[in-house]
C-alpha cells in the first residue's frame, strides 16, 4: 500500500488532473495533459500505462479512473513528512507550521475541534 | 582508416600549438570579460576540424600543420617536418634508429600504424556510445517533466537545472528550485540557448573525441568549458541593472551538487571546484572598462588571425636583377642562390629562345622567391605574403615572337597578395585583366582543376637551354610534368613515382619525400594565356617550366 501512495512530482500532477476530471476520456485526458503539463501524447498515454500497472488508475474502454483517493496520498504524505522532518512529534510540527503565520479566530477554532476529535 | 589517423594526427599536434598558446594567452585575459577566452578556443576547434587552412604572412603558428606526412606509412624513411630545424633533426634521427632494418621490401612503420589507427578509431566509438548512453539516459529521466511556462519545464528527477535538447531546447528545473525566485538561474541557462551553447558544447566533444589520444585536448575542452559557464555567468550580470553578485552567488552555491550539463559526459567539466571559481569570478566581476575590452579585442584578433593561418613556408627576401640580354650572364643580386648551388644558373640566356626560365628558389631561411628571366630585363621578387613582378615585355614578347623591346610602357606590374588563391594583375600596355591561379598540389588535388577546361589544348613542354642543368633530372621533371597533365584531376599524389623521388635523391645527395614537394600550377587567360608549373621541394629548387602563348 505504501508503494503505491508514494508519488513523484509528475505523478501527483498527473493525478491531481485525473481526481479532477475522473471518469475521463484518455483522449481527452491527452488534451488536458498537453495543455496543463505541456505533454506529448505519448508521453501521457505511458504514464497511464505506469500507473495502470502500479494499481494507482484503471484505463477501460479508453476511459480513465483512479483506484486511489487524493486524500490517502495527503495523508501519506503528511505522515512521511512528519516521521521524517519532525520525528513523529507532532507539536513541533505544529510549532514550525505555525512559525510565520497568525490564525484567524476561526481557523484556530476548527483546528481545535480537529485535536479534540483526534483526541478522543 | 589510417589516412584518417594521420590527418586527425597532424590536426592534433597543430591544435596542440593553438591550444598551449591560447593557456598562454588567458593568462594576461584574466581580468577580461571571460567571453574574450571563449572566442580564443574557437581557433583550436578550427584546428582540430579543418586539416589545412589559409597561408598568411600574418601567421603567428611556430610549426607547419603537415608534420607528419600522408605517405609516412609507405615510407621507408620515415620523418616529420614540423618546419623546424631544431626539432625535426633529433626526431628524425630517432626515428631512423628506431625503426629496424627494411627486409624485402617490406615497411614496418604500415604495420603500426595499421594497429594504431584502430585502437584510436575503437577509442572515439567508446566515448561517442558513452555520450549517446548518457544523453538518453538523461532523456528517459526527464521524460516526464511537467511544464512550468513557455520552454520552461520541472521534475523531481533531477538535481540541478539545466537545458536540454537540440532542435528546441528546453529548460528543466529541480522541482526544489523555484524559477521564479531564481531568476537569474533563469536567465543563465536562457542566455547558453540564445549563444546556441546547447549545440557548440556537444560538437565540441565530438571533436575533442575525435582527439581523445591528445591529453592537452581533454585540458582545453575543460578550460573551454569552464569559460563558457564563466562568460554566460557574466552575460547574467551584464544584463541586469542591479548589483546581484551577492545573490547570484548564493544560488550558484546552493546549486553546487555535481552539475548534470548538456551531456552527461560534459558533467565533468563542472565539478564542486569548478562552483567555487565561478563565485569567486562573479563576486569580483565589475563591468569591464572601455579600455579592457579595446584591448582584449585587440589580443583576441591578432590571435584569431595568427593562429588560424598557416606561415607560408617560403621566406627570405632578396632583391635581385638579372640582365640576361647581356651576352657575359652577368647576375646580379644572385649570389644567394647561385654560391650555394641550390639554384640553377642559365649559362647561355641568349640560347633561352622564345620560352623563359624561371627559377624558383627556396630557403629555410626566409622568403620563396622566383627569379625569371624573359629574354630581356626582368625584375620579379616574391616572397612571403606578397609578390611584385616587374617584367620588360613580360607578356608582349612571349605571346608575339621576336620582338624585343624594353619600352618603359612595356612594363607590366603585378602584385600578388598570397592568401588568395588567385592572382589579379593588370596588363599595363593592353589594360587586360590577368586572372591567374596558383594551387600547391595538395590543395590542387582537392580543388580538382582540369587544365584542359581553361582552353589549354595543346601544351608543350619544353625544357630551357641551360647545360647546368643535368639531362637526365630535366627529362623526369618534364615526365612529371606531362604526367601532371595526364592525370588532369590528379587522383593520388602517387604520381612522383619513386624511380624518380630516388633521382631526385641522388641529384641532391639528400632524401626527397615527394610529399613535400609542391607543385604550382598558373593560369592566365585572355590575350596573354600562360600555363605554369612549378614543383619545388621545401627545401630545394627543383624546376619551373612556364609557357606562355
Amino acid at each position: 500500500m505504501e508503494s503505491l501512495l508514494k508519488l513523484f512530482d509528475a505523478e501527483y500532477k498527473f493525478m491531481s488532473i485525473v481526481w479532477e476530471h475522473e471518469p475521463v476520456n484518455s483522449t481527452e485526458l491527452t488534451r488536458i495533459c498537453e495543455k496543463e503539463l505541456g505533454w506529448k501524447k505519448p508521453t501521457t498515454y505511458s504514464m497511464i500505462k505506469k500507473l495502470c500497472e502500479r494499481g494507482i488508475m484503471k484505463n477501460e474502454k479508453a476511459t480513465v479512473t483512479a483506484l486511489i483517493a487524493k486524500g490517502d496520498v495527503q495523508k501519506y504524505e503528511a505522515g512521511v513528512l512528519i516521521h521524517r522532518v519532525f520525528d513523529d512529534s507532532m507539536p513541533s510540527f505544529i510549532t514550525s507550521f505555525l512559525q510565520d503565520k497568525t490564525l484567524s479566530e476561526e481557523e484556530a477554532e476548527k483546528i481545535k475541534a480537529m485535536i479534540d476529535e483526534a483526541v478522543k | 582508416m589510417t589516412a584518417i589517423f594521420i590527418a586527425i594526427l597532424n590536426m592534433s599536434i597543430t591544435a596542440s600549438v593553438v591550444a598551449l598558446a591560447v593557456i598562454l594567452v588567458r593568462i594576461p585575459l584574466k581580468k577580461a570579460p571571460k567571453i574574450f577566452s571563449y572566442a580564443l578556443w574557437g581557433v583550436v576547434l578550427f584546428r582540430l576540424v579543418f586539416p589545412f587552412s589559409i597561408e598568411s604572412a600574418f601567421s603567428l603558428m611556430p610549426t607547419s600543420t603537415n608534420i607528419i606526412p600522408q605517405d609516412i606509412v609507405f615510407s621507408q624513411n620515415p620523418t616529420m617536418q614540423t618546419g623546424l630545424q631544431f626539432i625535426d633533426a633529433p626526431v628524425n634521427t630517432a626515428i631512423f634508429n628506431a625503426l629496424p632494418l627494411i627486409e624485402n621490401g617490406t615497411i614496418p612503420i604500415h604495420g603500426i600504424f595499421t594497429v594504431i589507427s584502430y585502437v584510436w578509431f575503437a577509442g572515439f566509438i567508446v566515448l561517442l556510445a558513452y555520450a549517446v548512453m548518457g544523453y538518453v539516459n538523461l532523456k528517459r529521466r526527464i521524460r516526464f517533466a511537467t511544464l512550468i511556462q513557455d520552454n520552461i519545464y520541472e521534475t523531481d528527477n533531477i538535481r540541478t537545472p539545466f537545458v536540454f535538447g537540440f532542435i528546441r531546447p528546453k529548460i528543466y528545473f529541480p522541482t526544489t528550485i523555484n524559477p521564479s525566485r531564481h531568476d537569474y538561474i533563469l536567465k543563465h541557462e536562457q542566455i547558453h540557448i540564445k549563444r546556441r551553447d546547447y549545440l557548440i558544447k556537444p560538437f565540441a566533444y565530438i571533436i575533442f573525441a575525435l582527439h581523445w589520444f591528445n591529453l592537452l585536448m581533454w585540458v582545453a575542452y575543460f578550460l573551454m568549458s569552464k569559460d563558457i559557464e564563466m562568460s554566460c555567468d557574466e552575460a547574467v550580470l551584464i544584463k541586469t541593472d542591479e548589483d546581484i553578485r551577492k545573490n547570484y552567488s548564493m544560488s550558484l552555491l546552493s546549486l553546487s551538487v555535481k552539475r548534470v550539463s548538456l551531456l552527461s559526459p560534459i558533467a565533468f567539466a563542472s565539478g564542486e571546484s569548478n562552483v567555487k571559481e565561478r563565485i569567486a569570478n562573479v563576486l569580483k566581476f565589475k563591468r569591464a572598462a572601455r579600455r579592457i575590452s579595446v584591448v582584449s579585442i585587440m589580443v583576441v584578433s591578432v590571435f584569431l588571425v595568427g593562429f588560424s593561418s598557416d606561415r607560408v613556408w617560403a621566406f627570405d627576401a632578396q632583391l635581385g636583377l638579372n640582365n640576361s640580354t647581356s651576352t657575359s650572364s652577368t647576375t646580379l643580386g644572385l649570389t644567394d642562390w647561385h654560391t650555394n648551388e641550390r639554384g640553377f644558373r642559365i649559362a647561355n640566356p641568349e640560347e633561352v629562345n622564345e620560352f623563359g626560365w624561371a627559377i624558383l628558389n627556396t630557403y629555410f631561411s626566409a622568403f620563396r622567391h622566383d627569379w625569371e628571366n624573359w629574354e630581356n630585363t626582368t625584375f620579379y621578387l616574391m616572397g612571403g605574403a606578397f609578390a611584385l613582378e616587374l617584367g620588360g615585355d613580360y607578356y608582349g614578347t612571349f605571346t608575339r615572337s621576336g620582338s624585343v623591346s624594353g619600352d618603359i610602357n612595356d612594363i607590366d606590374a603585378r602584385f600578388r597578395f598570397s592568401p588568395l588563391p588567385f592572382d589579379f594583375s593588370i596588363d599595363s600596355v593592353t589594360g587586360a585583366l590577368v586572372l591567374a591561379s596558383y594551387y600547391p598540389i595538395r590543395q590542387y588535388i582537392t580543388s580538382n582543376i582540369n587544365p584542359l577546361a581553361y582552353g589549354f589544348e595543346d601544351i608543350h613542354i619544353v625544357g630551357n637551354g641551360s647545360e647546368a642543368i643535368n639531362i637526365e633530372f630535366r627529362k623526369m621533371i618534364i615526365d612529371f610534368s606531362v604526367r601532371l597533365l595526364e592525370q588532369s584531376g590528379f587522383a593520388n599524389s602517387s604520381i612522383i613515382s619513386a624511380d624518380i623521388v630516388a633521382a631526385w635523391a641522388n641529384f641532391f645527395d639528400s632524401p626527397i619525400n615527394p610529399i613535400n614537394i609542391e607543385v604550382g600550377v598558373s593560369f592566365a587567360n585572355g590575350k596573354n594565356a600562360a600555363l605554369s608549373f612549378q614543383a619545388y621541394e621545401t627545401q630545394f629548387v627543383l624546376e619551373i617550366l612556364r609557357f606562355y602563348f
